[in-house]
């Protein structure tokens, strides 16, 4: 029975240093009672004969030298079980839902283990989200990790849970299992999440953790990596498919932040510590798939920018993990696109990979090189227009324009409850590239113009005709 | 080494993977075994009777008080036949190994060979009963998959031959043994901190050929050399139009005032020359100058860190209402009030009665005086071109701009895998150093796959892989590069050429700093350690062309992808690499954006390799190589001169032979620069083919130069079916006939238009 005793020798922020009378293991569990008998918990952060160093998971308020220290001889462990489909848990993994204590099948470390990289299956398996945004520019692969940069007042809520709502791979039964963890959200905003996955009956197949935001912050560093360990849990010991939505992770880096600064340490950019990269990857590369497992995981991590600024240590830490980026823009937001989705900004690395003959269609990679490209330069088209008005651009560059504007209104905007087939995406490309003379499309083989081209039937083009 | 080998000592403290150990003497950059698990460290800190292991495993669970046992050896690496179609992790753990035993998750303390002892080789011996031999000699040959493996003396062994073996026998079975009694095997460890012995060192003069036309036609790598990949280099300069700086420290201060004041008083000065051979100097602060960007939506303070000087061939001075007036590169953006919201407009583009935008009490802009006196929306009176001149610019990280914080790794990682892949060298190392997981087994599942278009053979075969991805242990991360850079320079001594690529440098550098803090050392730069800069030039100081000891040749080019972060270019590990590499291939977001693969900028890319290079050319692929490189350059570089002007007037006001060349440069760039690694055929073009096609393109050019000349219009030239034919001839099966048969469509269209 692991001992109590007072050793309490100072008090920083969420950290509390003790002197240990035993042996401490580095990232042991700790559990502190106070005066009053209220126990808080934390973890180690540092051991030595001397000095303990504990991270607490809550405000160290209360505490006192009188206070005592229990080591609770084990590392982080999480309970996970099948049963947990359905369930509310708080940040730290409680019920909180009024329901039953959940009856784990197994209790496993939070952090986690690297996955061999050579144990790794690719991810190609083309996730059809139902957005067209997506789906046919920015394409979502089972396994992948891709998130949504966006900013204070976008709709990154709603595209996530049209994504968890609609998410589906071709070709394979069953809806993907979501792991919902909100780390500092509002409980608007949570109740926002909940109501939406009961409406749509989501919520028998997703696993929900909420740490609010006059939850303890330092609990915010707990929760992504105990909905990490449950979404694992159910992915390859449990054979499912599960999406993991993380919001918001600015709120995670900030508890990070704060952290670091109360244990002294040299602060990297904008304050955020220099392990923040290996930090986030420890959350980010827990997903993928696993060679000979039917389970999988995908990630879909929200962050706000500050400031709109893509350069933000966290998108930009979070940019060089994850495998692309969804960005929302404001200036579509504000003209009623939904979704706003920039898809000049927006990538997803895995794309090249899940899409092409098999996956979605041959012609795919081939018609939104085009899109992009012709997108790109209407938007710049737009700004020029703007000063030298219409009738000064050549009527190709008016063509782009037009192209532009056919772009967001027909692709890229949509219902929230509009769910779109692959075929009717990419035929929706074809509709506004064919509407460019036909010797602009030079991404485009050949064969391909002649087979999907919508004004061009079957017949070898002469450029100058068209 | 005797005694030490033995040595027992205990943990005294634990701090993530810092672990101090008290009651052992071991030496520097020893390997030693913590705790009960046996996780495996390196000892990188010795303070009185303590010393400081990092730990290349999670270090959850340690307590002080645990056992830790020293090897007495440094961190090795196992060098002999059957290193190449392996897969390791940083510290060489074969990963196929571990999967096998240890399951899908790499768990704790496990150790694995890094070669098969049990497998049998054939050995063939080249020495006999007698000889003398010496360290680095090959003492026979084993068949390594299509690879001769020249098993060598070991370093610092020499003697006579008493007897060697001929025939099937393990790795760890010896081979040969000498007159004083010493034996070797096939294979032997060797320190990854040190580099292997060599003779000499030479100058790198054949290129190593990568099927990339971009690279092998304008900016090639020699092999033996090193070259960097970097995000976004070249974005925020004032004279490529990219940023737009707000000052904001109260006063009015011109830029050049700034830039003079530097120039005195600031640290360093980094002198180069711009694209179109233009000086340009770039100063850095003594102090960060504190300036607030525009970021599209509000304004975010930010750091100038150093001042620059550069030409341009022209200037734009845009007078507004009030009388007051600025002066900018044609190029470069200003913000405007439009029916749209605001929009950033080339400042050649503004015109008389726009409104531009600016803000309390700050300056907008850069380029010789500024003198903005009043706030808010100006209206434009009048704009005019003024010659060229000097033009200042402040580098800061760069806003509203998605720069290298994106994509840019990306095209990064594929331009690597393309050289990987396809470059024409003997052995390649891949060193996947932090990467993300998925993209690391993109590399597994299709290198095994691949074809090596030079033999027919599995690419798989002459490749060895280091995967270390992003949350495998920082300190493996660290060791990771040095892991593949002894197993490089094991295939260089048996007089092969190997390319190493490393992705991405920058994570390197990160591991350094957080093992760095964690021993609480005085940080140096943006938290970096002190000897980053060593450290840097170190490793690619290992790279080059050499002779052996055994008189062959081998060489290693070194190629490091650098992350910077927030596409800010200033950063250390940049800077620090940019100083020690050769060959720059600069990605560009803006490419990125207009699906401009590879995206690697021709104005801002170079190699100090092509004089040396030249002589290669002309003898291997044709007398006009060199040209018709200066030929494609030329081209490229006045289309971007003329840019500026088209900004200005439209490109319908320039003469006619200006618009030719505008014409034939998005010819060069779309048909030629631009190549898919995705396409089956166009994923690698050989050296001589690329030289065919630009030497089509330039015969186009100049017909085209001769019937516009004889009145013929621009438009004309772009329903040419051999323009047709032009553009889609890298997607050709039959390329080497179609090349031959443009010729003649070419000559033959070009004619029926003299008619």
């Amino acid at each position: 029975m692991p001992m109590e005793y007072r050793a309490i020798t100072q008090v920083t922020g969420p950290l509390v240093f003790v002197r240990p009378v035993h042996a401490v293991a580095y990232n042991e569990l700790v559990a502190v009672r106070l005066g009053d008998g209220r126990i808080k918990r934390g973890q180690v952060l540092e051991t030595s004969e001397e000095t303990v160093v504990v991270q607490l998971f809550e405000e160290t308020a209360g505490i006192d030298v009188r206070a005592t220290v229990r080591f609770l001889g084990e590392t982080m462990k999480m309970p996970v079980s099948r049963d947990m489909l359905g369930r509310v848990l708080s940040g730290a993994g409680e019920p909180i839902d009024e329901g039953p204590p959940i009856i784990p099948d197994e209790r496993r470390d939070i952090n986690g283990s690297a996955i061999n990289p050579w144990a790794r299956e690719n991810p190609e398996e083309f996730i059809e989200t139902g957005i067209s945004a997506i789906d046919g520019m920015n394409t979502l692969v089972r396994g992948q990790k891709l998130p949504i940069f966006s900013g204070a007042g976008l709709p990154h809520d709603d595209i996530a849970l049209q994504i968890a709502r609609q998410a589906n791979v071709l070709g394979r039964k069953g809806e993907f299992a979501v792991v919902f963890a909100g780390m500092g959200i509002t409980s608007e905003e949570a109740e926002y999440f909940i109501d939406d996955f009961q409406r749509t009956g989501a919520i028998d197949r997703s696993v929900v953790f909420l740490n609010l935001g006059d939850d303890p912050a330092v609990e915010r560093l707990i929760t992504p990596r105990i909905a990490l360990t449950t979404a694992e849990y159910l992915a390859f010991s449990a054979g499912l498919q599960v999406l993991v939505i993380l919001t918001d992770m600015t709120n995670y880096c900030e508890a990070l932040r704060q952290v670091s600064a109360a244990r002294g340490e040299v602060p990297g950019r904008r304050g955020y510590p220099g392990y923040m990269y290996t930090d986030l990857a420890s959350l980010y590369e827990r997903a993928g798939r696993i060679k000979g497992n039917g389970g999988s995981i995908t990630q879909i991590p929200i962050l706000s920018m500050p400031g709109d600024d893509i350069t933000h240590p966290v998108p930009d830490l979070t940019g060089y993990i994850t495998e692309g980026q969804i960005v929302a823009e404001r200036g579509l937001h504000m003209a009623g696109v939904y979704p706003p989705i920039d898809v000049r900004r927006s990538l997803s690395r895995q794309m090249s990979q899940g899409i092409g003959e098999g996956r979605t269609r041959e012609d795919h990679k081939a018609i939104s090189d085009q899109c992009f490209a012709a997108y790109a330069r209407g938007r710049d088209l737009r700004g020029l227009m703007s000063i030298v008005g219409r009738e000064a651009l050549s009527a190709k560059d008016r063509k782009y324009l037009e192209f532009a504007d056919v772009f967001e209104r027909e692709i890229i905007s949509q219902g929230k409850e509009e769910r779109r087939t692959i075929d009717d995406t990419l035929g929706r490309m074809w509709k506004a590239v064919s509407a460019l003379p036909v010797e602009e499309l030079t991404r485009i083989d050949e064969k391909y113009i002649r087979k999907y081209h919508t004004s061009i039937n079957q017949e070898v083009n002469d450029p100058g005709q068209h | 080494m005797g005694g030490k080998g033995d040595e027992k000592g205990k943990i005294t403290k634990v701090a993530g993977p810092a672990v101090t150990v008290s009651g052992m003497n071991p030496g520097m950059y020893d390997v030693v075994y913590v705790g009960e698990e046996r996780l495996m460290g390196e000892v990188i800190r010795l303070i009185g009777g303590k010393a400081v292991v990092q730990v290349y495993e999670d270090t959850a669970g340690l307590k002080p008080g645990e056992i830790v046992a020293g090897t007495g050896k440094p961190l090795t690496v196992r060098l002999g036949p059957g290193l190449l179609g392996s897969i390791f992790d940083g510290i060489q753990r074969p990963l196929q190994v571990m999967r096998e035993h240890h399951g899908d998750f790499i768990g704790r303390g496990i150790t694995a060979d890094a070669i098969d002892r049990k497998r049998k080789w054939e050995f063939s011996p080249a020495v006999k009963k007698g000889d003398s031999i010496s360290q680095g000699q090959t003492a026979g040959t084993v068949q390594e998959g299509r690879l001769e493996h020249r098993v060598m003396v070991p370093p610092g062994m020499r003697g006579t031959v008493r007897k060697i073996i001929d025939g099937s026998y393990t790795t760890d079975e010896p081979v040969c043994e000498l007159e004083d009694g010493s034996v070797f095997s096939m294979a032997h460890d060797w320190p990854v901190r040190h580099g292997r012995p060599y003779v000499r060192k030479g100058r790198p003069d054949v290129p190593m050929i990568t099927g990339q036309r971009v690279i092998d036609t304008l900016f090639p790598i020699a092999k033996g050399g090193t070259g960097s990949i970097p995000g976004g280099f070249g974005t925020g300069k004032c004279v490529s139009g990219d940023t737009t700086v707000l000052l904001s420290d109260g006063r009015e201060r011109a830029l050049d005032e700034i830039f003079e004041e530097a120039l005195s008083s600031g640290k360093s000065r980094f002198e180069s020359v711009d694209p179109f051979g233009r000086r340009e100097v770039t100063v850095e602060f003594n102090k960060p100058l504190k300036v607030r960007s525009f970021n599209g939506y509000g304004v975010v303070e930010s750091l100038a860190k150093s001042a620059y000087r550069g030409q341009t061939s022209s200037k734009v001075k845009i007078t507004f209402e009030d009388g007051s007036s600025v002066m900018t590169t044609p190029v470069h953006r200003l913000h405007l009030f439009t029916r749209g919201g605001i929009s950033q407009v080339y400042a050649s583009r503004v015109r008389k009665g726009d409104r531009v935008l600016s803000l309390p009490g700050e300056v907008w802009g850069h380029a010789g005086r500024i003198g903005f006196r009043e706030i808010g929306v100006k209206a434009v009176r009048s704009v005019r071109l003024k010659p060229g001149g000097p033009v200042f610019d402040l580098t800061i990280p760069i806003h509203h701009n998605f720069a290298g914080g994106d994509g840019i790794f990306l095209h990064n990682t594929v331009t690597q895998q393309q050289l990987a892949k396809w470059s024409d060298v003997d052995v390649v190392i891949y060193v996947g150093c932090g990467e993300r997981g998925n993209e690391m087994t993109e590399v597994l599942t299709t290198f095994p796959f691949l074809e090596d278009p030079r033999t027919k053979s599995p690419m798989m075969g002459r490749t060895v892989l280091i995967a270390n991805t992003s949350n495998m242990p920082i300190a493996a991360r660290e060791a990771s590069v040095y892991t593949g850079m002894a197993l490089g320079e094991y295939y260089r001594d048996m007089g092969y050429d190997v390319s190493l690529m490393a992705d991405s440098t920058s994570r390197w550098a990160e591991a350094m700093r957080e093992i760095s803090s964690r021993m609480e050392e005085m940080p140096g730069e943006e938290g970096f350690p002190a000897y980053l800069s060593a450290r840097l030039s170190d490793f690619y100081e290992r790279a080059g062309k050499v002779e052996t000891l055994s008189g062959r040749t081998g060489s290693i080019t070194v190629i490091g992808a650098v992350s910077p972060s927030g596409g800010d270019l200033s950063e250390p590990v940049t800077q620090n690499t940019l100083r020690i590499t050769k060959t720059l291939w600069a990605l560009d977001s803006k490419l990125r954006e207009r699906r401009h693969f590879p995206a690697i900028n021709w104005l801002t890319s170079y190699s100090l390799y092509t004089a040396q290079l030249d002589q290669w050319y002309s003898e291997k692929i044709d007398p006009d190589f060199p040209e018709i490189r200066r030929w494609a350059l030329t081209t490229l570089k006045k289309e971007a001169e003329l840019q500026e002007i088209v900004q200005l007037v439209g490109s319908d006001a320039l003469p006619v032979e200006q618009q030719l060349l505008l014409e034939i440069a998005s010819m060069l760039r779309e048909f030629f620069l631009q190549q898919s690694a995705f396409h089956p055929v166009d994923t690698y073009s050989p050296m001589q083919r690329q030289f065919m096609f630009l030497s089509r393109l330039k015969h186009f050019a100049e017909l085209a130069e001769t019937a516009v000349g004889k009145g013929f219009s621009i438009e004309r030239l772009s329903t040419m079916s051999c323009r047709n034919g032009l553009a889609k001839l890298k997607f050709s099966e039959k390329m080497d006939e179609e090349l031959s048969k443009l010729q003649e469509t070419m000559d033959g269209e070009f004619a029926e238009m003299e008619v």
